[in-house]
């Protein structure tokens, strides 16, 4: 059984058919690309299966449990995690407690536990930050630590946020155009940065990217969406050749390529 | 110009060593300082104030409330008045008498400042007379005697767990204000409207300053836990008309009293949490402008119920509700208000409120239940609410619906912006400084709901963010390295 099933997802706005019978099976471990021109199709597609928009139609399946129609705290918890094409960091918080409120599917404790700072609260807040300071070492960012999360830099904050949704252990982690906003050289450490994750933590990742060199280097596999629609799928040499794509991105600044 | 400059300079110098030993000893020498200071004034402040410094009798509240009392003879009617008269009431033409009048006004105001007479003297001679009594026997006494233990207290503070030093420091908090407020007269009662508008600034902030709604019902929830736990009490435990005569329970057993009063409380507040679902539900699919219209909403519907109930006396409301509101019932209920506000919002579960104010969508996709969490922040701050609104009506003897309307809301409002938004600190500070300054201009009637907003415009156009907004004051608790020092230190190897 694949770690993620798609079956016939649609996804309408109002008469807007945005997504349009969407078919994919991820297996574990895999890296997996979603690309498509601008509206596409592409976030709503995240959207859905992390829980913010319930699918018109379709299946999601995490390990064969149901997905559509679960709350995205939910889903989260079950192994999903994701960032966002543009930032979404909780900014006048401190990057650690970005990073610890990101744990809150592990809280252990009730109401009186916390009003009255017993053990089992105590236990609970520690277990958190020894978690959350872990994560911040390994990425590195431990300097940014107590610093509110709005005073790094673009590029930092992208990281943070990829720690933040690293926080729930996720199985499945999905990456909206992690490169937004990037130059050259820092896309080509976000490639480095992107495999390591994946070796170190075991997970599987999907990611949304328009710039061509990232996708076509690191991705295993490729998605392409166009008016919501899949137009082509297959390795990156053949989607660099196939016809369809070529055309979909005709006419449309293509970055990176 | 640099003459002045050269002494500020100085003076700054001379200070300094003075101002870093003050920085460097820990918060409870000041508590002990104060408590050195308000025995002082029980031993010898009387005799200091009447044959020293002519005053009548004890300033009142530091002298806070003295201060404007020569205001309170102005008489503002008279420039109105002229124009709304019955006509024989009239001297001269009503230009002519409002002229009078206003003539008269500033007389009486020139008056006010310097001299009124032998008896009433002027603003500017109570306010020396109050400046020197405040520094002789609170500003130095404190002073000297926290700087005198300062350094015994961090040797002794060293070493002890943290939740100790702050149970220490609580304690002595409660002990000075026990000691200096607890007369049974004006004095004990300011400082029981004091706590119950700490708790209510509090558990407002929780929802507008944390979670970043614009609750403007407070009183709503206030008015249920007055009402719940007077009915309870007055039921139980007093003689009344309304509910069939006896007291259900005829005891004079202090034990069946206070677990009475606590449970009375309780329940009020557990009714204020319940109506508190109300704001709760809607707010799963709206916020902003449209929670606020409902949160407005349910304080008139609360209102308006308890307006047409005949049982609890409609407009009337209840009279003869116990007296029982004294000030270590309110102390001890503020303090555990304030302490589970601090640890809900310093709690990894409770900074899941601060991220839905900050980004809600985000805060669901990583794993915060965004629902349940909204849910505990309304619960809790509509609780404590209604148990203030308990405290309320058992200090105050009555309770009607017309004393928890807009303008009560308004007030809830007005300490959360003053202390500032998502501060604990800020909002028991603005408490504290609300409830005087109500106190203060009670000489001026009336027209204290002209100068409280002009406080607060003033106050949104030059400092927005409040006193403390988004900041908590910084306690020195261990005392050695000053607080701002040991900021410094934490982040330069963080
Ligand atoms: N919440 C929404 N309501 C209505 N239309 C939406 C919403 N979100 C996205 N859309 C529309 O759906 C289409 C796909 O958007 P999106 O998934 O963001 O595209 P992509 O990420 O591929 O650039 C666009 O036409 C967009 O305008
Ligand atoms: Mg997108």
């Amino acid at each position: 059984m694949a770690l993620l099933e798609i079956d016939n997802l649609t996804h309408y706005f109002g008469g807007l058919r945005a997504v349009g019978d969407f078919n994919l099976h991820l297996e574990e471990g895999e890296l997996v690309g979603l690309i498509g021109p601008n509206g596409a199709g592409k976030t709503t597609v995240f959207n859905l299966v992390t829980g913010a928009y319930k699918a018109s139609e379709g299946s999601i399946r995490l390990n064969g449990a149901e997905l559509v129609g679960k709350p995205p705290y939910v889903i989260n918890g079950m192994g999903i995690s994701r960032t966002f094409q543009t930032i979404r960091l909780w900014n006048s918080m401190t990057v650690l407690d970005n990073i610890k409120v990101a744990h809150h599917g592990r809280v252990k404790y009730n109401l009186l536990d916390m009003f009255l700072v017993l053990p089992r609260y105590r236990e609970s807040e520690r277990e958190i930050e020894a978690h959350a300071m872990e994560l911040l070492r390994l990425f590195k960012l431990e300097r940014h630590a107590h610093e509110p999360a709005r005073n790094l830099p673009y590029g930092e904050q992208r990281r943070v946020e990829i720690v933040r949704a690293m926080a729930s252990q996720p199985r499945l982690l999905l990456l909206d155009e992690p490169a937004a906003g990037m130059n050259p050289g820092e896309i080509g450490s976000l490639m480095e940065f992107i495999h390591w994750i994946r070796d170190e933590f075991k997970l599987t990742i999907w990611l949304i990217e328009h710039q061509m060199r990232l996708v076509m280097n690191i991705c295993e596999r490729i998605k392409v969406l166009d008016f919501g629609e899949t137009i082509a799928e297959g390795t990156p040499a053949e989607i660099q050749n196939d016809r369809k794509v070529i055309e979909a991105y005709l006419g449309e600044e293509v970055e990176g390529v | 110009m640099f003459a002045d400059l050269n002494l500020r300079k100085r003076w700054a110098a001379v200070t300094m060593p003075l101002r870093e030993q003050l920085r460097r000893i820990p918060t409870l020498s000041y508590l002990v300082g104060l408590f050195a200071a308000v025995v002082l004034e029980q031993a010898v402040g009387k005799d200091f104030a009447q044959n020293v410094l002519d005053f009548r009798r004890l300033p009142r509240f530091f002298g806070i409330v003295d201060i404007f009392e020569p205001f309170g003879n102005l008489d503002f009617s008279g420039v109105l008045a002229p124009f709304f008269p019955s006509p024989t009431g009239l001297t001269q033409t009503p230009v002519q008498d409002a002229g009078n009048a206003i003539g008269q006004l500033v007389t009486d105001f020139v008056n006010a400042l310097f001299y009124q007479g032998p008896r009433d003297p002027g603003f500017f001679s109570v306010f020396l007379r109050v400046l020197v009594y405040d520094v002789v026997v609170f500003v130095i006494p404190t002073l000297v005697v926290a700087l005198l233990v300062g350094w015994l207290l961090t040797h002794l503070l060293r070493g002890l767990p943290g939740w100790l030093i702050v149970a220490l420091n609580v304690a002595a908090l409660y002990t000075v204000v026990a000691l200096w407020g607890g007369d049974g007269g004006t004095r004990e009662l300011t400082l029981v409207y004091m706590g119950i508008n700490i708790m209510l600034a509090v558990s407002l902030n929780l929802v507008n300053g944390y979670m970043g709604e614009f609750s403007v019902g407070h009183a709503g929830f206030m008015a249920v836990g007055a009402y719940v736990s007077s009915i309870l009490t007055m039921w139980f435990f007093t003689d009344t008309t309304i509910f069939e005569g006896a007291p259900l329970v005829a005891t004079d057993s202090g034990v069946v009293l206070v677990v009475g009063f606590v449970v009375a409380l309780v329940a009020g507040g557990v009714a204020a949490a319940l109506a508190g679902l109300l704001v709760a539900f809607p707010s799963f699919r709206t916020r902003g402008d449209y929670l606020a219209i409902v949160t407005l909403a349910v304080n008139f519907i609360v209102q308006g119920v308890l307006n047409n109930i005949e049982v609890v006396g409609g407009a009337r409301g209840l009279n003869g509700v116990p007296l029982w509101s004294d000030l270590q019932w309110v102390m001890i209920l503020t303090i555990i208000s304030v302490i589970i506000i601090y640890n809900l919002v310093n709690s990894t579960y409770g900074k899941g409120i601060i991220a839905i104010r900050e980004d809600e969508i985000a805060a669901d996709l990583m794993g915060v239940h965004t629902r349940q969490v909204k849910l505990v922040a309304f619960l809790v701050s509509s609780f404590i609410a209604g148990m203030a609104g308990g405290l309320f009506a058992h200090a105050l003897a009555y309770v009607n619906p017309g004393m928890f309307g807009i303008l009560k809301s308004t007030e809830a409002l007005v300490m959360v912006y003053l202390g500032g938004m998502g501060s604990i600190s800020g909002s028991v500070l603005a408490a504290v400084i609300f409830t005087l300054l109500v106190e203060a201009l009670r000489p001026l009637a009336i027209l204290k709901w002209v100068v409280i907003p002009l406080i607060l415009i003033f106050l949104m156009l030059f400092r927005p963010q409040g006193l403390f907004g988004f900041r908590e004051i910084k306690f020195n608790l261990r005392g050695g390295e000053s607080a701002a020092a040991a900021q410094e230190a934490g982040d330069g190897t963080a």
